[in-house]
């Protein structure tokens, strides 16, 4: 008696996780269908090779936005993932001392705040004293929100690696830097690139930060002192005009987005683990 | 730490050829009595170094199974070993008394002689089959020194030879007797080492026979 | 045993963490071409004495050791020894294999030479084709130079660890319970490794299998909280030992 009553509670309490996960995953599918359905009709070469066409009119496309997104979260990232990365082997390497405390509370903080307000920093430091909107500010602005990820997983990634490698390296009579740079991270590479690819792929989608430092442009521009367009601000720009080609073209922008980010995290992940997705692909 | 199985054998197959040399020089009544304390000597510091081998081997290599088995045969056989030296100094130390040449101890010297190889024999080549065969034998021996006692009892009180004569002839028996013990206990050792059974006190006779018609025991 | 015999000596050494005396004043000798095995009960201070001598102690925050260990007649405790100069001399195998991660065998066992300024091709060839032999691992792996160190079994990837230490040809050579992580076929062959390696090196080895030392080792020195109770002869330590507290450590009387 008492043993049916346990099966049946145990199939239920299998179910209702299974329904629980699957709720989870809901969300994901519903967007990146509804958009790929509203969006995918709307790819098309232009979409990727094209300059917006004259306000009004049909056609177009949005390199622009493209090249500019690639551009700053580069540029960002070039600023942000090497001093990231410093930070992170600091953190985990020599990560009792007061600095560490502080550095650790301050990443947390900045991880935690609004992208806006990074934004505004943004534009205080570096559209102000300039008198212009800038790709520089927006790589800048996306720096910020990039670094205290990448400090923070490569203190994670490192910590994990067994104390007594350490010691291992040190026992071989190597000095600590040495120990560090070509043992400790030199072995963990593929772990840390992985960090800093999910930071990049979260500072891709960023709209608020850009919008009042790179601000947008209709036309392609290459120097960091002008303003410079990027997917989400393009996306955002053409989702709130009246123009249906407009409106069309941001749905497509929006499937392009997501299957970036989708994209890099993918492929962040297969980078680390490339047996698992053999074996994925082996089983089905 | 050099101690193995391999080399306490080796220990004890030197011992025991400075055993049977011993025997058959003591048998001998020409050799002189220092060259026989000589060897004994020689066989005291085996006993010596053996038992301290064994020891520190077991201690240190804790050995299991075979390994046991052969350090504690050799710790038995070297016990053994010695004590047929001590056999053989006292046969010289009594030999030199006897005069004449008697068949009986004649036989009982080879005999012996043979039994002594054949036991180590049997340790060397870890056979069973020769060691029961040494087991059987000790029964001849036995009989032997009985007949020995018989016999030279006789004729001490006939007056056909001297008291001091017989005493030491039946002496010597008793010597070469108590060597066809020691033989029978060393090849009690052997079929322990080899198959683990211990078959003193009694059950000897019958696993004996068994091993010899090559049965399973 | 003269005093010229003595590869490396330890006078009166002290190791603390923090508050906690760990090693209380140790002296010992250890010399040329032998194995001195470390026994003791869990949390006897033997691992922690083991970790001074190359000064890998220090290491861990907090704390701090004294005394002098005099390596070939220079204290390699003085204030101004470099203790990565010093590692040099005296190198390491630890309890849980540890093989560089993302480095190949042959990366592995002359990472040591590498990154200490040796470029040459063929001199790093030279060493690593010596090493593994000495750790007895070049058979087995010399078709495959270029794979993952860590795709190598438990016991292979210890040796592997003792041709990295080899690599940099210190004449010490500690040990921290080997084979402790291994199963009894890839011990019987650490130790029978060892047995080789005393030939050449001064090994000391920590460990709690007494078994083992009592196997492998010339000397046997036994710690009881923080102290050292015994130290001789492993024949004697096993046989005859002077103290009651050592023999009933190793008859299993107590911990």
């Amino acid at each position: 008696m008492n043993y049916k009553w346990r099966k049946l509670r145990n199939k239920f309490f299998i179910i209702s996780l299974s329904l629980a996960a699957a709720i989870c995953l809901t969300p994901l599918i519903l967007v990146t269908s509804f958009i790929l359905q509203k969006g995918a009709s709307s790819l098309d070469l232009n979409f990727f090779t094209q300059l917006p066409a004259p306000v009004g009119d049909v056609g177009g496309g949005m390199m622009h936005a493209i090249l500019g997104t690639i551009y700053m979260v580069a540029l960002g990232s070039l600023i942000a993932v090497p001093l990231g990365i410093i930070g992170g082997i600091y953190l985990s390497e020599f990560g009792k001392g007061g600095i560490s405390k502080s550095l650790r509370i301050a990443t947390d903080v900045m991880t935690g705040i609004p992208s806006i307000i990074i934004g505004i920093f943004a534009y205080i430091l570096l559209v102000v004293p300039f008198k212009t909107f800038s790709a520089l500010s927006g790589a800048f602005a996306l720096s910020l929100i990039i670094l205290p990820v990448v400090i923070r997983s490569s203190e994670e990634i490192l910590k994990l690696v067994p104390n007594h490698i350490r010691e291992a390296g040190l026992a071989l009579g190597l000095p600590r830097w040495k120990v560090i740079l070509f043992i400790i991270v030199r072995g963990n590479l593929s772990a840390l690139f992985t960090g800093v690819m999910l930071a990049v792929a979260r500072a891709s989608g960023e709209t608020a930060p850009l919008l009042f430092t790179a601000f947008g442009n209709m036309y392609l521009s290459s120097s960091p002192m002008e303003p410079m367009a990027s997917l989400p601000v393009q996306i955002y720009t053409y989702a709130i005009s009246p123009f249906e080609d407009w409106q069309r073209q941001s749905w497509a922008g929006a499937f392009v987005l997501i299957m970036l980010v989708i994209g890099v995290n993918l492929g962040a992940r297969a980078i680390l683990n490339p047996s698992a997705i053999k074996e994925f692909f082996k089983r089905s | 730490m050099s101690l193995s199985s391999e080399e306490l054998r080796t220990e004890i197959i030197k011992m025991s050829a400075l055993v049977e040399k011993i025997l058959a020089l003591a048998l001998d009544r020409r050799v002189s009595l220092d060259e026989i304390f000589a060897i004994e000597n020689e066989v005291n510091q085996y006993h010596k170094s053996i038992d301290d081998d064994v020891f520190k081997y077991i201690a240190l290599k804790t050995p299991i199974a075979r390994d046991l088995r052969m350090a504690l045969s050799v710790m038995k056989i070297n016990a053994e070993l010695e004590r047929m030296a001590d056999q053989a100094v006292s046969i010289t130390h009594w030999g030199v008394k006897v005069k004449g040449q008697y068949p009986l101890i004649n036989t009982m010297t080879t005999e012996v002689l043979q039994m002594v190889k054949s036991a180590i024999d049997a340790f060397v080549e870890a056979d069973v089959r020769k060691a029961t065969d040494v087991i059987q034998r000790d029964q001849n021996i036995n009989d032997l020194n009985r007949e020995v006692i018989k016999v030279f009892l006789g004729r001490m009180q006939t007056g056909e030879i001297t008291f001091e004569e017989g005493f030491s002839v039946i002496r010597v028996a008793k010597n070469l007797e108590r060597i066809g013990d020691l033989t029978t206990n060393i090849a009690e050792d052997v079929i322990f080492l080899v198959s683990g059974d211990d078959i003193r006190h009694g059950k000897g006779e019958s696993i004996a026979q068994k091993y010899l018609k090559g049965e399973e025991v | 045993m003269s005093e010229s015999d003595n590869v490396l000596e330890v006078k009166n050494l002290n190791a603390w963490f923090g508050n906690f005396h760990a090693v209380k004043n140790v002296s010992n000798n250890y010399s040329r071409k032998s194995i001195t095995a470390i026994i003791g009960p869990s949390g006897c201070g033997k691992s922690t004495y083991l970790r001074c001598l190359n000064r890998i102690h220090e290491e861990v925050p907090g704390a701090r050791l004294s005394g002098e260990a005099l390596l070939l007649g220079q204290n390699i405790f003085a204030p101004n020894v470099d203790p990565v100069e010093l590692r040099r001399h005296i190198g390491m195998v630890f309890q849980k294999p540890n093989p560089f991660p993302a480095l190949s065998i042959f990366d592995n066992v002359v990472i040591g030479l590498k990154l200490q300024g040796e470029k040459r091709k063929d001199v790093l060839m030279e060493a690593a084709q010596k090493c593994l032999k000495k750790a007895a691992l070049w058979d087995e792996v010399k078709e495959k130079l270029q794979k993952q160190g860590t795709s190598l079994s438990g016991g292979q990837q210890q040796r592997l660890c003792i041709a990295r230490a080899l690599a940099v040809n210190p004449p010490v050579l500690l040990m921290d319970e080997p084979t402790s992580a291994l199963d009894p076929i890839a011990s019987a062959k650490i130790e029978e490794l060892m047995q080789t390696l005393k030939e050449e090196y001064t090994v000391i080895v920590v460990t709690h299998n007494m078994q083992q030392a009592a196997r492998v080792a010339d000397f046997t020195s036994f710690l009881m909280l923080g102290e050292l109770i015994e130290h001789g002869p492993s024949e004697v330590i096993f046989t005859n030992p002077k103290k009651t507290k050592t023999e009933d450590y190793i008859t299993g009387r107590f911990g």
